[in-house]
């Protein structure tokens, strides 16, 4: 998954590069400010979030940050708990230059139940600092996010889900780099994927 | 296609976001079929009275979205054509059976179903023809109804249905429209196409999975839930693995999409 996206990357990058040439028009500063995402970025999903905190988050203002995203329901008892326990462990593994890089994105696949106050409320319960994230969209916004992301889920009578554990690593541009798709997590190849994602330039 | 043009597409490419389109409406081509309300057992379905799940009444288009349709949908909306939409969204075979953008060609005729479609694609069409992609309850709940073309016997049903998932692929789609219709008089839902829902990642189990054993319990949270209600039901079985074993950017040449829409209370098949 890293080295595929990984050169799919620099092949967008070129790409850019020789469309900047052809166009003859834009300069390098310019283009460096405002370069197009690229053609597997996950931000170009048109889609507005509510974080914790109710502030509009848009997906492109991640960009210039490494994330690891997972999707999860605040009232899951059984393995969201866990996912969140792994990237706190995943963060505190980081390389201390690594660390204050990088942001951590909890996306909740229950709009009926999580409200901005039932976020808030997990936020605190686990104790997620500024660097963290959890939010709420509407449920076709959040359809979307997970099938980019190729997370399932279904909701079940009792209202609770069932759910894929996916903990995912996206680069500076929004695009996938690693993907754990089980709990408990393979936390070494996580580390490495997000300390790489972090020290590599930004797209 | 010279390396220049190719440059010029590939900035057309990443400059565009991927919403549904913004371009001129669809003109009015499909009739839309009331669905009436009903119950459906789905395959794995634990929790689930043997009553099944209660389906709410919906529209849904008569036959699945055409090649012509679709054009338009390309036409009026750039970032979707063939070599603009983004590789997040579309696979590289996406509508691989057209000559070119905007040109049709040989192997798509303009009324048979269009294939070759994510479903990031055919969900922007849907939005775009003012309206969405069904359930998969909803999907299952319309193709269970053939009582008036094939008597008060689902097993008659589902032998006509494994009969077409095990022929062989046509190179080229016939017509769309002209298929057995449901009660509902919704046509094409079995013998032409695979169809896209809106839901297609509620399948809760790898794409390996088999029928009589649960899911991995470390690749998701399901509490050894997933075990088949109704094994019997094959073809239905055939359509779980399949969605089962999708990603919202693939495109296969037997798989398209048909629109759905909300009841309008009080009001008929229109």
């Amino acid at each position: 998954m890293t080295l595929r996206a990984s050169r799919l990357r620099r092949g967008a990058g070129a790409a850019a590069i020789a469309a900047v040439l052809a166009a003859g028009a834009m300069p390098w500063r310019a283009a460096a400010q405002a370069a197009p995402l690229p053609a597997r970025s996950l931000y170009r999903l048109k889609a507005t979030w509510t974080s914790h905190t109710g502030r509009p988050v848009e997906l492109p203002s991640l960009r210039g940050e490494t994330v690891v995203l997972a999707m999860v329901y605040t009232s899951c008892t059984m393995t969201c708990p866990l996912i969140t326990g792994e990237m706190q462990a995943v963060r505190r593994a980081l390389p201390a230059d690594v660390r204050p890089k990088v942001r951590f994105v909890l996306a909740s696949f229950d709009p009926d139940r999580d409200s901005v106050a039932a976020l808030r409320a997990h936020a605190s319960k686990m104790s997620l600092d500024d660097r963290w994230l959890v939010l709420r969209a509407p449920a076709g916004d959040v359809r979307q996010l997970a099938v980019l992301l190729g997370v399932r889920y279904r909701k079940l009578p009792d209202g609770d889900f069932d759910h894929s554990n996916i903990i995912s690593v996206l680069d500076a541009g929004g695009v996938l780099r690693h993907q754990s798709p089980r709990i408990p997590a393979d936390r070494a190849a996580l580390v490495r994927a997000v300390t790489a994602a972090a020290r590599s330039p930004g797209s | 296609m010279t390396s220049g043009v190719r440059a010029l597409l590939v900035v057309a490419a990443l400059t565009g976001g991927f919403a549904p389109g913004a371009g001129a409406q669809p003109a009015p081509g499909v009739e839309f079929r009331l669905v009436a309300a009903g119950r459906v057992r789905p395959i794995f379905a634990a929790g689930v009275a043997d009553t099944g799940i209660a389906v709410g009444a919906f529209r849904l288009a008569a036959r699945p979205v055409t090649n012509a349709e679709f054009l338009r949908f390309v036409a009026a909306n750039p970032a979707w054509r063939r070599t603009r939409a983004p590789r997040v969204a579309v696979d590289s075979s996406y509508l691989r059976h057209w000559s070119g953008d905007l040109t049709l060609g040989p192997n798509a005729p303009p009324a048979a179903p269009v294939v070759n479609v994510s479903w990031f694609a055919a969900s922007a069409y849907a939005a775009w023809a003012q309206g969405r992609l069904p359930t998969t309850l909803e999907w299952e709940l319309a193709a269970s109804r053939f009582h008036r073309a094939l008597g008060n016997d689902p097993e008659r049903l589902n032998l006509r249905v494994l009969e077409w998932y095990g022929s062989a692929t046509r190179a080229v789609l016939p017509d769309a429209g002209h298929g057995m219709a449901s009660d509902d008089g919704v046509r094409d839902l079995h013998g032409l196409v695979w169809e896209w829902v809106e839901d297609f990642n509620a399948v809760v189990t790898s794409g390996e999975s088999r029928g009589d054993s649960g899911p991995d319990a470390g690749l998701f949270c399901a509490g050894g839930a997933a075990l088949a209600a109704d094994p019997s039901n094959y073809a239905a079985f055939m359509r779980y693995a399949l969605r089962g074993s999708l990603r919202g950017s693939y495109t296969l040449a037997t798989l398209g999409f048909r629109v759905a829409r909300d009841a309008e209370p009080g009001k008929g098949n229109r």
